[in-house]
């Protein structure tokens, strides 16, 4: 009896290692032990104890990092870096033209903002990190894009106690930069996105956000204009969109929601594998808008109408720090045990085919 | 290469053993300085078989218990073959230096 309370509790330490190490040597190692183990011994030693929970958890680490090199992985890497590179893009080129056009929504005198240096290098630097992983410089484009997190640190970072708001605003903006440059920093043959993409999926890809800023500059130039002289006049407004009558303010959003829709076409048309990976290393992005969108709006209007900036408190900071590595984190697991299941299925079909149920 | 590695080749250059086998000659091979624990023995066999520097020999059922025999493959001889002779010259090298010094006895170990 003692034998076999020995076993169960070897076996319950040999659980620390993955299934591909235990289906390969579990029974062998359980030989091992026990032929290794003293008359009449009930426990495993603290010191066996220790050595299986510790090669265990290394032989953990070392498959999760042959996981996340497997070409499905790198694939979706190269096509996110891209995708996220063309977003931002498209956010430079809206953020640019805001600056250089009057906004009608204003009270007057019409002012133009007017672009710096900096909002040309912005959407310079997202061009060519564009163009750089088109061509299949992968290392180019990936040291453009941590330059753009880099320029983050140090242009906007800084806003920190002054103007929070601003610096929670940019916070997704910021995540896609980094989205960016991670993914195109996994290695991953040239060009691969072009070919896991193909010509049609990336044209949409390339429109698509373009389509979208630019909905979003004609809805800001078609706008009411501030107007004093006029009396009353009706401005029908949903979220930052604004327009004279219902019919143009739900031409534009049905514009913009088509523009995401032929996005999501474009990636959910992709292979299973590849597409699940894709969705993992985006989600961060929507995880943090929703979070700073529920969480805090609240402090959001009160920073920007006190008269002074409030400070966020810690906790506040550690979920926006928190909630992408934990979503992508999440997400990984998520496949992987997906996939796994997805494993175990085709196994059990296969040897039903080979030896069909009575 | 490191010491468990180096000793669990060694004790399957002259014949295959299984796992349990390596365990014991290792611990003799050592003079009972090293006792290999499971999870670092198969941890070791797992990456020298992906490495192609040992393979499975054969397959025993023993009590109702598998056995699983591994030999050392010709990558694998050849590998323990050039870690054997630095670890000599390293020895030899240290050896040589302590004589010169006068804090070994002429002919004495290493």
């Amino acid at each position: 009896m003692t034998h076999r309370d020995l076993e169960t509790r070897y076996r319950r330490l040999l659980a620390v290692h993955p299934w591909e190490h235990r289906r390969v040597y579990e029974e062998e190692m359980l030989a091992v032990l026990l032929a290794g183990a003293r008359p009449g011994q009930r426990r495993p030693s603290p010191a066996e104890a220790v050595d299986l929970v510790a090669a265990g958890l290394r032989a953990r680490l070392r498959i999760t990092a042959r996981g996340l090199t497997d070409p499905a992985w790198s694939d979706a890497s190269a096509v996110t870096g891209l995708v996220t590179g063309l977003m931002l893009l498209a956010l430079a080129g809206h953020a640019l033209v805001t600056q250089l056009t009057v906004d009608r929504r204003l009270p007057p005198p019409a002012v133009v903002a007017g672009a710096d240096a900096v909002d040309w290098l912005r959407l310079l630097g997202w061009a060519g990190v564009c163009a750089a992983a088109l061509l299949g410089w992968r290392r180019v484009a990936a040291t453009l894009a941590a330059t753009g997190v880099l320029a983050w640190a140090v242009l906007v970072a800084p806003q920190v106690t002054d103007n929070p708001g601003h610096v929670v605003d940019t916070l997704p903006q910021l995540l896609l930069a980094v989205v960016t440059a991670g993914a195109l920093a996994v290695p991953a043959p040239r060009r691969r996105a072009l070919e896991v993409l193909g010509a049609r999926r990336l044209v949409v890809l390339a429109i698509a956000p373009l389509t979208m800023a630019a909905v979003l500059l004609l809805n800001r130039h078609t706008s009411p204009a501030f107007d004093n002289n006029t009396g009353p006049v009706t401005v029908h407004v949903l979220y930052g969109l604004e327009a004279r009558t219902e019919v143009v303010l739900w031409l534009h959003v049905a514009a913009l929601a088509g523009a995401a829709l032929a996005l999501l076409l474009a990636l959910g048309t992709l292979t299973p594998p590849v597409r699940r990976r894709v969705v993992v290393l985006l989600m961060p992005v929507p995880a943090l808008m929703v979070i700073i969108d529920t969480t805090l709006s609240g402090w959001m209007t009160s920073t920007l109408h006190m008269g002074h900036a409030i400070p966020l408190v810690p906790a506040q900071w550690a979920l926006l720090v928190l909630v992408p590595p934990v979503t992508f984190l999440a997400g990984v697991l998520i496949v992987r045990r997906r996939e796994e299941t997805l494993r175990v299925l085709r196994l059990g079909r296969a040897a039903d085919r080979e030896r069909p149920a009575d | 290469m490191r010491e468990p590695t180096f000793l669990i080749l060694t004790a399957l250059a002259e014949t295959p053993q299984h796992g349990y086998g390596v365990v014991e000659d290792v611990l003799r091979i050592s003079d009972g300085r090293v006792r290999l624990r499971a999870g670092t023995l198969y941890a070791v066999l797992d990456r020298l078989r992906v490495d192609g520097l040992i393979e499975v020999d054969r397959e025993e059922v023993v009590q109702s218990r598998l056995r699983r025999y591994y030999r050392l493959t010709a990558l694998g001889a050849r590998r323990l073959a050039e870690e054997a002779a630095r670890l000599r010259a390293n020895a030899d090298a240290a050896g040589a230096r302590l004589r010169r010094r006068g804090l070994l006895p002429e002919g004495g170990a290493a």
